[in-house]
């Protein structure tokens, strides 16, 4: 163990119970960072859009995504602001704000 | 802040949920767990003293005023960072959290507490986080 974030699992427990179910939602995640939280909800989203203006992060999500999310989840190294004025015309069923207000 | 919820308001189907996940603006507790117990080290401090979680609290506020969102949950939970000593936690946090103050008395408490324990041991960041559920109430 170098360093284990919430090793027991409360975040995700929580925002399932939150959220509900994934299945078939569209969901944009704000400050997605390397997709520590993404990995936990994409396999039942329809698809993801994942994004953080830090690029390094980013590139570590990118590269460590997983072959079967491969074709649903879609990282971008940008702002909230940058990414609404690229995609104006895109809607989401769920948004998080990933530690990122 | 009211204005990334605005345009995250603008990219919700309506009726569409906005989770919002963000620490509480508290000072989190430091703690060395080992031989089956925990024991406080301090507190870890920020430069800014945690304000931008108290604007983030007042942003949601504003936002459910202006008719945006409206809360249907609100929840907290601790989160953990376990680090394997405190120099991995010194490393984490100069890494991922720039504006943190970890004073040097604390990293040698630390490093003191932790040699003097006969087991397994590990460096514990223990951050109060909201979890909040909203729900996209009308069209721009």
């Amino acid at each position: 163990m170098a360093i284990q974030l919430d090793p027991q699992g409360r975040e995700t427990s929580i925002l399932f119970s939150l959220a509900g179910s994934f299945e078939g939602k569209s969901v944009l995640e704000i400050g997605c960072g390397d997709g520590r939280l993404t990995w936990r909800y994409a396999a039942g989203a329809s698809r993801v859009a994942g994004i953080d203006p830090n690029g390094d992060k980013v590139a570590r999500a990118i590269e460590n995504t997983p072959a079967a999310l491969r074709d649903k989840v879609q990282f971008v190294a940008t702002d909230l602001f940058a990414y609404a004025r690229s995609n104006p015309a895109r809607r989401f069923d769920l948004a998080i704000l990933s530690w990122s207000l | 802040m009211v204005h990334a919820l605005e345009t995250v308001h603008r990219q919700l189907v309506p009726g569409g949920r906005l989770i919002d996940i963000h620490p509480s603006g508290e000072a989190p507790p430091l703690f060395l767990r080992a031989d089956s117990r925990q024991t406080l080290i301090g507190w870890l401090g920020e430069t800014d003293y945690f304000i931008e979680y108290r604007q983030a609290d007042r942003a949601v506020a504003e936002a459910v005023s202006a008719g945006l969102f409206s809360l249907e949950d609100h929840q907290e939970f601790m989160f953990e960072t376990q680090a394997e000593d405190i120099g991995r936690l010194v490393e984490f946090l100069n890494a991922n959290w720039s504006d943190a103050v970890l004073e040097e008395r604390l990293s040698e408490r630390a490093s003191r507490l932790q040699h003097q324990a006969s087991g397994p041991s590990a460096i514990i960041l223990a951050e109060r986080v909201q979890i909040l559920k909203l729900v996209s109430r009308r069209e721009d």
